[in-house]
């Protein structure tokens, strides 16, 4: 039995090294006896029976990639803090309704979930968000072969994205960051956002376009 | 750059279709027209580079860093656990208990029905009791007895016109049938309950080697016995109803009579179905339980799901 699923498994330890997967390696068919699949029903096994240390396990795996995806969604740190800390709880509190597959998609459902409930509580409550690209605080430590002017093109690229993705509709940006940055294929993103495989295409293309028009004259920073 | 012509008429170009085509989703139908779009249009090109490229720039996105650790202490742990009632109610609002409410709506249905039917004074649950209180039913009906063994083999037995017309034909109708036919006449003649003719025997009642009706010798039930009473005595056995007309006789029906006045067996007229009582206390139970378990379910669904689980 095959399952589409992303090729790139980006866990905590990997999270500095953000490689993209280009179109050709987004779809990949793997068996469900892929490594990571295996090592974290393994860990989930061990979790239901009790064993808090395998749980705390996963979280050390996921903790990263999950905050780094739902910070891009909420733009705001500490909420996104919040729904990865409600998420794990969910997570613990319901381990055993998990039905097998990929435990990371069913994680990443359960974090766009305290996301969304995030955003919606927001839209009642309006406040002042703390945009994640006004966060300069930190940022992953440059290569030995990366030149001060490449690292801060980079930084200057990373921030004019980040803005226009702030700016966007919720539903366009948490499409697009997880097809482009995270890397899942459409089906998977359909499956997480319970919507249609045609939404969230249409998603993903009118959300570039909100991004091109926002970004404006800036594109041509983009450009190498 | 583009004169004023030009850029209206890219304001009429479809752009999402350029942003399908430059991610790689346009329709196989549409590649011709988006390829045109962006050879003839600089726009319209300038568009789908500037989104493969933000596409591109995304993809490149650093991580970010986590503000602190998320992962559970013990004491958390106990605390998202829960108590044995917990971990019970979260099973519960499990979706795969989803079918349990409609279950329970259905069975607290069916309880209520039991009280309501059981409570009202319909009068005995049994099939005999409509015959009890209009008992010439029983005679218009063509003078067969009301057990459910008749009425089975009811299409196998001529109706009493039949007999009459097939009378002159004595010969090639058994003789069963003949003293049946004899019992319907009476019966006709005689228009009132078949308890005051001494009841008329299904068609197909066992014989006497001679071809007596089994029923004829009993002794008749007498005036002023209770209808229930007679009828049971009028009705014949599981064995005698099913017998076929067209079997041999044998003695071995007549051991098989019934003793005047008692029920013949528990599906005779009298009826031995489940009493009022039963039914009011069975439907009780069943709607308490139910609505147990539609409390639990509800309980549960509402302060024991989890939203971020859907």
């Amino acid at each position: 039995m095959e399952e589409i699923v992303r090729t790139p498994v980006a866990t905590d330890s990997q999270a500095t090294d953000s490689t993209p997967p280009d179109d050709g390696s987004r779809i990949a068919r793997r068996t469900t006896d892929d490594p990571s699949n295996v090592r974290d029903r393994a860990l989930v096994e061990r979790a239901v029976a009790g064993d808090l240390e395998a749980f705390n396990e996963l979280v050390a795996l996921y903790q990263g990639y999950l905050f780094s995806l739902v910070v891009r969604v909420v733009n705001d740190r500490e909420s996104a803090a919040d729904a990865v800390q409600e998420a794990f709880f969910s997570c613990y509190r319901n381990l055993h309704r998990f039905r097998g597959g990929s435990f990371r998609s069913w994680l990443t459902r359960i974090a766009l979930n305290a996301a969304t409930d995030i955003l919606r509580y927001r839209k009642r409550r309006p406040a002042d968000p703390y945009p994640e690209w006004e966060d300069d605080a930190w940022q992953p430590p440059a290569g030995e072969e990366a030149s001060p002017e490449r690292e801060a093109l980079r930084r200057s690229t990373a921030s004019i994205i980040s803005r226009a993705l702030a700016q966007i509709t919720p539903d366009q940006r948490a499409a697009i960051v997880l097809y482009d940055v995270e890397g899942y294929d459409y089906q998977e993103i359909a499956d997480m956002t319970h919507v249609s495989l045609g939404t969230v295409k249409s998603r993903i293309h009118r959300g570039r376009l909100a991004l091109r028009d926002l970004i404006g004259t800036d594109v041509e920073l983009l450009r190498d | 750059m583009h004169d004023r012509r030009t850029t209206t008429e890219h304001d009429k170009h479809d752009r999402v279709l350029v942003a399908r085509f430059a991610a790689g989703d346009a329709y196989p139908a549409e590649l011709v027209e988006a390829q045109l779009l962006i050879d003839r249009c600089d726009e319209c090109a300038a568009l789908a580079s500037d989104i493969a490229l933000i596409s591109a720039r995304t993809s490149e996105l650093p991580p970010i860093r986590r503000p602190r650790d998320f992962r559970i202490s013990p004491e958390q742990a106990d605390k998202l656990r829960g108590s044995w009632f917990d971990r019970l109610m979260r099973g519960f609002s499990n979706p795969g208990w989803s079918v349990v409410r409609p279950l329970a709506g259905a069975s607290l249905a069916i309880g209520l029905a039991l009280v309501v039917v059981g409570a009202l004074p319909l009068g005995s649950l049994s099939g005999g009791s409509a015959l009890e209180v209009t008992p010439g039913i029983s005679s218009q009906l063509g003078g067969v007895p009301p057990t459910s063994n008749a009425f089975v083999s009811a299409p196998q037995a001529p109706s009493t016109s039949e007999h009459q017309l097939d009378a002159s034909s004595a010969s090639v109708v058994p003789a069963a049938s003949t003293g049946a036919s004899k019992a319907g006449g009476e019966s006709t003649a005689l228009p009132g309950t078949a308890v005051e003719n001494g009841g008329s025997p299904p068609a197909n009642s066992p014989t006497t080697p001679d071809g007596d009706l089994v029923a004829s010798s009993q002794p008749a039930p007498e005036f002023g016995s209770s209808p229930s009473a007679v009828l049971a005595s009028a009705a014949p056995t599981p064995e005698q109803a099913f017998a076929a007309p067209t079997m041999p006789p044998t003695p071995a029906p007549r051991a098989a009579a019934p003793v005047s006045g008692q029920p013949s067996s528990p599906d005779s007229a009298s009826g031995a179905g489940p009493d009022k009582p039963t039914l009011v206390v069975l439907g009780m139970i069943i709607a308490l339980l139910s609505v147990l378990v539609l409390g639990l379910a509800i309980v549960a669904r509402r302060r024991y799901s989890d939203p971020l689980v859907r």
